[in-house]
């Protein structure tokens, strides 16, 4: 019973992360392919708390949901004059690119289908914002405060460059 | 709860891939690559979660927030770049960045 709910509820957030990005590759219109990322991030959330990885479903809520979809839309309002119509964008090169990614795909799958990985069978950690918390601050110090420079200075870098003036 | 089997995730990271590598290739606005670069971290990001699921370190849950902290500092950077192209050219599309080009 569990485990039909299970399957259930993954290929409901499958579909909930695949679909929208299908409308992405389809559709012209730079704004609602913005908002499909959005459904698209949250399916990919929901696959995280499938998996038990909660602090990751949380962090990708919190950064790609959130932070990265508003800096992409003010992106878009801010380089498109938006009509009545809305803003499209073309493509081009569409048949080389489909074939490239296609047979991309279609041997990934192959490797994946074929390799017989499976999950290991050690019981997943429960209390993870604890041991998330201490990776950071014991094993992982050093990518983390550099981590910490380098958000601090690409976002002063960012908003140096956006800054509007004649000399930049 | 282990009734999803691993390789259902990974064929979902490979959709994205490759579906963030089409947008990548084949659409003409800068601000639709960078959309088609996110789903390619994305799929990366997936890929680590699945395969650390069971790793008692988690050490790639900690790789996989480092990779969302450099997206978030990478989409920063683009769209500042993006803005100073559009003051300079008009225009986000890619095609129109042809002045080296002869």
């Amino acid at each position: 019973m569990t485990m039909a709910i299970n399957k259930l509820f993954f290929f409901f957030f499958a579909a909930m992360t695949v679909l929208p990005v299908i409308y992405i590759l389809f559709t012209g219109n730079i704004v609602r392919s913005a908002f499909a990322l959005v459904v698209s991030l949250l399916g990919v959330a929901a696959l995280y708390v499938l998996l038990q990885a909660e602090v990751m479903a949380v962090v990708q809520l919190l950064i790609y949901a959130g932070g990265i979809i508003v800096l992409l839309l003010f992106g878009i309002m801010l380089t498109r004059r938006l009509s009545e119509e809305g803003v499209f964008a073309g493509h081009r090169g569409v048949v080389i690119g489909a074939l490239m990614a296609l047979m991309l795909f279609g041997m990934l799958v192959r490797l994946i289908l074929g390799s017989g990985l499976e999950f290991e069978t050690a019981a997943p950690v429960t209390d993870q914002v604890a041991h998330v918390g201490i990776a950071f601050l014991t094993d992982h110090i050093v990518a983390f405060e550099l981590v910490a420079y380098l958000l601090l200075v690409a976002l002063v870098g960012a908003a140096f460059l956006a800054k509007k003036s004649d000399k930049a | 709860m282990t009734a999803i089997p691993l390789t259902y995730y990974l064929v979902v990271a490979a959709f994205l891939l490759c579906a963030g590598l089409l947008i990548v290739l084949t659409k003409k606005n800068a601000i639709m690559v960078l959309i088609g670069i996110e789903l390619m971290l994305n799929a990366a990001n997936l890929n680590l979660v699945a395969f650390s699921r069971n790793d008692p370190q988690l050490n790639g849950q900690v790789f996989a927030i480092f990779s969302v902290v450099l997206a978030a500092a990478e989409v920063a950077i683009a769209l500042a770049i993006l803005l100073n192209i559009y003051r300079k050219y008009n225009s986000s599309d890619l095609d129109d960045l042809n002045t080296l080009e002869h």
